[in-house]
């Protein structure tokens, strides 16, 4: 039976997240819970989307299949590229993934490895990407192509019926803002730009809108929550990976991808910690109106090595999806139970980011006892000063 | 020098004023072209605190080195020497890099390097060749030697490129330390997962190059020995505010007052033409938000609790026009690129000036319109990130009327 309470659920954008975002979910849809808002967040967008209208697939087996989408570990050793994910920029990426897709291939079942299998379909999938041209233009403004694999793997359809309420931020050129797309909204142009990280992909005119991804400008995915979701009862994320970010390089490609992720795991860390200590200090002012969801956070442990965030192969898909399956279990076993606010509240008190994981995280504790320790030293007076009438320090009151 | 611009600046501010100079590349030249205006004006900071490459422009201001160019070791001279480290438009059209910042990894870009330096001696190009001209000779010259310095990058290598020891024929690190005016560097420690500032005492070469050590392009970097290993505070927090301000480490400075000179605006954000523009972006997308995030909380923290009587340092913000059709240009490495950053900066420092200057301007004047608050929007990208917080933006008051003679708009 399905069960729905006011939770809701943030699933970030770094895309080295999304087998262990897809393990977390499948803790949940073991359980049959049902969120009442999921906000995403870049590769977080296509997680959610696969929890509630995967196409053509229960969303166990959809999320089970996702590490298909990763590079057969006899490759990947060669090649530590996901050319499964990243197709080659050009005119011609649509057609050669088409052709891909009507490429004979072993039929695998969600969850069988059978490496030799695996292997060869990917070897063709490999010469595929290999043997697609190139762009014949002088210059190109990205490394890779959209291909409309979303088509292939989500029902839009679907989504805009779904009762949960889902989210998907992305950067509009056009405006320089966050924009929020929900149900209604999200089409296979906007879910490509919310990827559309600059150097990977080129910017995608989603109607009259320009977009890039919005994981560079909220990972978090909160912005959902706290602009329009502010009644829920709480909302879960999955624990922020900048210590994984923050390390010595094994190689040159490695470090090329932490300097992407660098500071965007400094933003999503950052963010996080401000929201957690905020909702917390939240509650105990009194006066009306100020509330936000409490924020609860599933503890990820990432054994053996942080380097394995930023490796593409399946096998590793595996096992991040297994670590995230296991970090959400405890709070699917407490959802299934059907609490009532007050037990549920008491039952994931130890799971509340502020005064519990947040104190492993130095950096956002660092940017709230140092920079910011006024204001949360003084919460009260800070929240109360900003939202009452007589104060007010914004220019919308200029006259000229 | 105009010793009334500092009184007023006093009066207007608070008497000890700090700059902040943040990260991302192009705010090399703008803070350049800023600090020499300030310079050449007389206005006074106090402290100087800056992340990533707002470094050099912060250390030129404050204990720039004798060389044959520079013998008295103006800082008017050197930041307005900054723009030379781009390349010549004539190049740069054909081979968008910056060959004279970013070396090849290797053990042999610092000889090649030097190799440079000596032709450029002892080949002079006549002086009546003009300045351009000479440009475009030396540029080409380091563009030459840069391309037949081998490298030894390969895929083990920790980084793509290698650190040849330019700052110290730039920076008199002994000046620095003795200057009666402060100095922090934020820099990320990897064994504390923290931020963490290098002062004027112990900021060293190596130091500095440790707070600059952006992932992939230099390896983490020891600023000593066996100190713990560093990476580019300005991942952390490019705003540069943190590092000054934080009220535990180092202890604040006694400041009144910070202006804080913009991040790269809007107008970075373009649809790329290249995948190097695009790279680029790649890099400061998110810096920039981390940046405006940043400023625009502290910025309510200080308008609520100074209006409360917690005194902490207020913060101003000096804004930069830019050109719109220079908006995809803003991450180039030409030397016309850095004239037009340079002088936006020199620009925005000078109107600042003016505004301080002006007989008819008023304390509410100045504040609205470079208070960092009142600079803000509700409906804005701070707008919505301080949005978590309730709505700063609610009230009817605080309504302010500037006169016509007040500042220029």
């Amino acid at each position: 039976m399905a069960y729905t309470l006011p939770i809701g659920i943030v699933l970030s954008g770094t895309a080295p997240a999304m087998t262990l975002m897809s393990g977390a979910m499948l803790a949940f849809a073991e359980q049959d819970i049902e969120f009442e808002v999921i906000s995403t967040a870049g590769v977080g967008g296509l997680i959610g989307m696969l929890y509630l209208a995967a196409k053509g697939k229960t969303r166990e087996e959809a999320l089970l299949s996702l590490p298909d989408l990763f590079v057969s570990d006899w490759i990947y050793r060669f090649l530590p590229v996901n050319f499964k994910v990243f197709y080659k920029y050009g005119p011609y990426a649509t057609a050669f993934y088409h052709m891909r897709k009507s490429l004979p291939k072993f039929d695998l079942k969600p969850g069988d490895s059978s490496p030799l299998r695996r292997f060869a379909n990917d070897w063709m999938d490999l010469w595929a990407t290999a043997l697609t041209p190139p762009s014949l233009g002088t210059s190109s403004n990205a490394l890779m192509s959209h291909v409309p694999l979303i088509d292939d793997l989500v029902d839009f359809n679907l989504l805009k019926g779904s009762q949960t309420k889902f989210y998907l931020n992305a950067f509009s050129l056009h405006d320089r803002r966050l924009k929020l797309y929900d149900n209604q909204t999200v089409t296979s142009d906007v879910y490509n730009g919310a990827q559309a990280m600059f150097m990977l992909f080129p910017p995608v005119t989603a109607g009259n809108d320009l977009l890039v991804t919005g994981a560079s400008h909220d990972p978090t995915a909160l912005q959902a929550i706290w602009t329009k979701q502010r009644d829920l009862w709480g909302v879960l994320a999955l624990e922020p990976f900048g210590k994984h970010f923050w390390r010595a390089p094994t190689g040159v490609y490695d470090a090329f991808q932490l300097m992407l992720m660098n500071p965007i795991a400094s933003l999503q860390e950052i963010v996080f910690g401000l929201y957690g200590q905020t909702e917390r200090l939240m509650s105990t002012v009194r006066q009306a109106g100020l509330t936000l969801p409490p924020l609860y956070m599933m503890k990820v442990v990432l054994n053996p090595d942080s380097t394995r965030l930023l490796n593409w192969s399946y096998e590793n898909a595996v096992a991040l999806q297994s670590i995230g399956k296991t970090a959400a279990e405890p709070i699917a076993d407490i959802l299934r139970g059907r609490p009532d606010r007050t037990t549920l509240e008491s039952r994931l008190a130890s799971y509340r980011y502020a005064g519990g994981l947040l104190d492993e995280h130095p950096r956002p504790r660092q940017v709230i006892r140092s920079i910011f320790d006024p204001l949360f030293s003084n919460f009260e007076l800070f929240a109360t000063s900003i939202n009452t009438e007589r104060h007010g320090y914004g220019r919308g009151t200029v006259t000229r | 020098m105009s010793p009334s611009l500092a009184a007023l600046a006093s009066s207007f501010l608070g008497p000890r004023l700090g700059v902040i100079v943040s990260g991302g590349a192009p705010t090399l030249h703008i803070a350049a072209g800023a600090l020499c205006c300030f310079q050449e004006q007389g206005l006074r900071f106090q402290a100087v605190g800056a992340a990533g490459a707002g470094a050099l422009p912060g250390l030129l201001y404050l204990a720039p080195a004798r060389r044959p160019d520079n013998p008295t070791a103006d800082p008017v001279v050197a930041l307005r020497g900054v723009v030379n480290m781009n390349i010549h438009d004539a190049i740069y059209d054909l081979i968008p890099n910056n060959f004279k910042v970013f070396f090849k990894y290797g053990p042999f870009s610092e000889p090649f390097y030097h190799l440079s330096q000596f032709i450029k001696r002892v080949v002079p190009v006549p002086e009546s060749y003009g300045s351009d001209y000479r440009r475009l000779v030396h540029d080409w010259i380091d563009f030459a030697t840069a391309a037949a310095a081998p490298t030894t990058l390969t895929y083990r290598s920790p980084s793509v490129l290698t650190r040849v020891q330019v700052i110290n024929e730039l920076v008199d690190w002994d000046a620095l330390r003795n200057s009666s005016r402060d100095f922090f560097l934020n820099t990320f420690n990897m064994e504390t997962q923290r931020l963490q500032p290098f002062t004027k005492l112990t900021l060293t070469t190596d130091a500095f190059y440790a707070a600059l050590a952006m992932p992939w392009l230099y390896p983490p970097t020891r600023a000593t020995t066996d100190g713990p290993r560093y990476t580019e505070g300005a991942s952390h927090d490019p705003s540069g505010i943190e590092t000054m301000l934080e009220d535990r480490t180092p202890p604040m400075s006694g400041l009144d007052a910070v202006l804080a000179l913009d991040t790269v605006p809007p107008d970075l954000w373009v649809d790329p033409q290249s995948v190097y523009e695009s790279l680029e972006l790649a890099i400061m997308d998110p810096i920039v938000t981390l940046t405006e995030n940043i400023a625009a909380l502290y910025s309510l923290q200080d308008m609520v609790f100074n209006e409360s009587g917690l005194k902490i340092p207020k913060l101003y913000r000096l804004p930069f026009q830019f050109p719109r059709w220079e908006g995809g240009k803003l991450l180039a490495w030409s030397y016309s690129t850095a004239r037009t950053l340079w002088d936006v900066g020199y620009a925005a420092a000078q109107t600042f000036c003016n505004d301080l200057l002006s007989t008819s301007v008023s304390q509410a004047q100045i504040d609205e319109k470079y208070r960092y608050f009142r600079t803000l929007a509700k409906n804005s990208r701070e707008g919505d990130f301080l949005s978590l917080f309730g709505d700063p933006f609610k009230s009817l008051g605080n309504t302010v009327v500037p006169s016509p003679g007040g500042p220029s708009a």
